[in-house]
């Protein structure tokens, strides 16, 4: 082979390694990384609940609760072996409560504690269990702030002793958990602009008005009603006052208790027309306390006469709801 | 003869054209990349300045002044960022980040209002937080587009530059060819062994195609490893960044809705954005410190839950705002910081630098082809004197 044809063959044999030098391939940014939460399987509770025929109550009509034995024992006389006093050994009352609905339940960002109409009916409880006074109920309540869709499972699981979250009596729930008498009446109302020409939910609807109405809820059902409204559902009640406060809806309706707590942040607003649903609220307690339950409705049974009960709406409620005498107790509930 | 020098100019400029279009794409790629990191650094800042209002927020009434001031600082950055980006990227997404100025316009004035009834006990404040923070959610998913679209920009332009390597192979290697095979014709037409122009040529051909593929290789294989290696690091730590701040904002948010949202869900999710982001950092670049981090604040994390699951709130918030978590998260947050900003550096000057020696090769490989054809009109010139 020539000294010619021996180059040739090796700039032949060095091509392909300089091609390759000048197309090195790969070396590309990949897409962004994408974690995920692991998948949490909770049996869902697939039981169903129905009122049986023989527990219904008319519409407009508080089911019955079970009637004390007797007056309200005093702290040093519980009965033995009861809740209450399985309650004081503990050395702390565990209470499920929202913190968010203001008037009711809700934090104070100052003194950092929770406070409103609900809170002050647990430390009632409180103080007829261990014998305190007002300030030191405060301490010996063990505060599981929970979703309104927690409520009954937490009582259920013996989380929590008793549920005071603005949470309605019905019979549907009595097939799951105890209630005491009626603590307070609240019913569906609407909110307005103070200087809004609406006052009551037949004028929005004549008028074809766009009202809020927190989604999943039973005011949003209600909704049905009136076929005049333009409905806008939103996740959470306080949706609704922004909406409100931006222009974007008319009014909102919902519990008229909810509805105090709204106009209290927006003194420009106001609760108008009267409540077009009945909402008996009672403090949530397990079915098997029967004897807590009966504790409790003589304790409020004393409230209601004492003028503690009026003592506390006039703190809470008064201003924004008006005067409003303690709802009348419904006893006979027979126990299983 | 003719043929010859008209293919050696014909390398010439398609040599120098393909070099020229290889060092544009590398241009490219190191533009789209800077752009990527920049946006990267306004999403940062924004998810920053976004947990710090949820932060203050949960503190109640009395905030954290130079916590507050870092917000502002952040969302102030956010702001010129924004400029800043949209000003180089191309027209789609400059739309897009002209709708995110907007909505950080409306995002601020949310949080105000957040902060204003917060300040007076009202809970509506944490709905107009909610609205704020689901418009930073919004301004987020658009920015991630757009450093979606600089990831392909940056590929594309790797890919362009990829393909015009071809080029100076395509042309140079065939003349060289042409040139040897009419080397030794004419080598055995005119029964003379050397023919010195021609055998110049062939020596220029093959040093520019040794020289200049080495270099072009060398050019683009500098701009892809600049791209998996330091550019690949400093876009994982940037999303391991953001999403740590996520996560830190999504706690906050727990705890600020106590009672109506304990799902933890959304934490998990960005904090395991977090992990594999850092476990790839790990692998790349060898850079694995920062995942000690996140395990530390993750524990802490679990305990804020597990306080504020079992009823105690205050523990929760007290750990979240003033404790362990906020310890650990401020590690994290410190670590990172510096991780990201050297990683960030280090990708700029790898992907700006890839594209050096392409401008003097550009020319030369002109001018070689220039200098062929010439020498090839010389050695044929030379033979047809002497055959004349």
């Amino acid at each position: 082979m020539t000294v010619r044809a021996r180059s040739a063959r090796a700039l032949l044999a060095a091509l392909p390694a300089l091609l390759i030098a000048g197309c090195a391939g790969g070396g590309r940014l990949p897409a962004a990384v994408q974690g995920s939460a692991p998948t949490t399987t909770a049996a869902p509770d697939t039981q169903t609940y129905s009122c049986p025929a023989d527990e219904a109550e008319a519409d407009g009509v508080t089911p019955k609760s079970y009637e004390p034995d007797g007056p309200l024992p005093s702290p040093s006389s519980l009965p033995a072996g009861s809740t209450m006093v399985e309650i004081r050994d503990r050395g702390a009352l565990r209470i499920g409560v929202s913190a968010d609905t203001l008037l009711f339940g809700a934090r104070n960002p100052l003194s950092g504690q929770i406070e409103g109409f609900d809170i002050d009916m647990l430390k009632e409880v409180a103080k007829a269990i261990f014998g305190v006074n007002d300030a030191g109920a405060y301490d010996l309540l063990d505060f599981v702030v929970i979703p309104y869709s927690q409520r009954i499972p937490k009582l259920r699981s013996g989380e929590v002793d008793i549920v005071a979250h603005t949470m309605t009596i019905n019979c549907v729930r009595w097939q799951q958990i105890a209630f005491s008498s009626e603590y307070y009446q609240s019913g569906q109302r609407v909110l307005v602009e103070a200087t809004s020409p609406y006052t009551s939910i037949d004028e929005l609807d004549a008028a074809g008005a766009t009202v809020c109405v927190p989604d999943g809820s039973t005011n949003l059902e209600k909704m049905a009603d009136y076929p005049g409204i333009n409905t806008v559902a939103l996740p959470d009640i306080s949706d609704c006052l922004v909406a409100l406060q931006a222009g974007e809806v008319q009014a909102i309706t919902g519990d008229d208790t909810v509805l105090a707590g709204l106009k209290k942040q927006d003194p420009a607003t106001a609760v108008v027309g009267d409540k077009f649903t009945f909402e008996p609220y009672g403090l949530g307690i397990a079915a098997e306390h029967v004897d807590f339950v009966k504790f409790v409705n003589a304790l409020l049974d004393e409230m209601r006469t004492d003028g503690r009960w009026q003592a506390i709406y006039d703190r809470w409620l008064l201003d924004t709801l008006g005067p409003q005498t303690p709802p009348t107790e419904q006893y006979g509930r027979v126990e299983k | 003869m003719v043929t010859t020098a008209i293919v050696a100019v014909l390398f010439g400029v398609l040599s120098a054209t393909g070099v020229d279009r290889r060092a544009t794409a590398l241009t490219a790629a190191d533009a789209a990349s800077q752009q990527l990191i920049a946006v990267q650094d306004v999403q940062v800042r924004l998810v920053h300045a976004d947990a710090i209002a949820r932060e203050n927020y949960l503190r109640g009434g009395i905030e954290d002044g130079a916590k507050r001031v870092t917000y502002a600082a952040e969302l102030a950055a956010v702001s010129d960022g924004l400029v800043s980006v949209a000003n180089s990227v191309l027209s789609n997404e400059a739309a897009t980040l002209a709708g995110v100025s907007a909505q950080l316009s409306r995002y601020s004035g949310l949080v105000e209002q957040a902060r204003a009834n917060n300040r007076q006990g009202f809970p509506v404040g944490a709905s107009y937080l909610r609205t704020a923070n689901t418009l930073s959610g919004e301004m987020v998913a658009s920015l991630q587009s757009v450093q979606s679209s600089l990831r392909q920009q940056v590929n594309d332009s790797l890919d362009r530059a990829d393909k015009a390597g071809i080029w100076l192979h395509a042309t140079g290697w065939p003349l060289l060819v042409m040139l040897v095979v009419g080397g030794v014709w004419v080598a055995s037409r005119f029964r003379r062994v050397l023919n010195v122009p021609l055998v110049l040529a062939a020596v220029v051909m093959l040093l520019i195609l040794v020289v200049g593929g080495t270099v072009q290789g060398s050019a683009m294989a500098d701009a892809e490893r600049a791209t998996s290696g330091p550019l690949q690091a400093a876009d994982l730590a940037a999303q391991a960044r953001s999403a740590s701040f996520t996560a830190h904002a999504q706690e906050f948010t727990t705890l600020i809705a106590r009672g109506s949202g304990t799902d933890d869900g959304a934490w998990q999710t960005s904090i395991s954005t977090t992990e594999l982001a850092l476990d790839q950092l790990c692998t790349i670049a060898d850079e694995c410190s920062l995942k000690s981090y996140v395990r530390d604040y993750a524990d802490a994390h679990a305990s804020v839950r597990d306080s504020d699951n079992s009823g105690d709130w205050d523990a929760a918030r007290k750990s979240s705002l003033d404790g362990e978590a906020t310890l650990s998260f401020a590690a994290l947050d410190s670590a990172s910081s510096s991780t990201a900003a050297a990683l960030g550096q280090q990708a700029a000057v790898a992907m700006s630098s890839a594209a050096d020696g392409l401008a003097l090769l550009r020319v030369l490989s002109f001018l070689a082809g220039l200098a062929v054809a010439a020498l090839v009109l010389v050695g044929f010139g030379q033979r047809m004197r002497e055959y004349r």
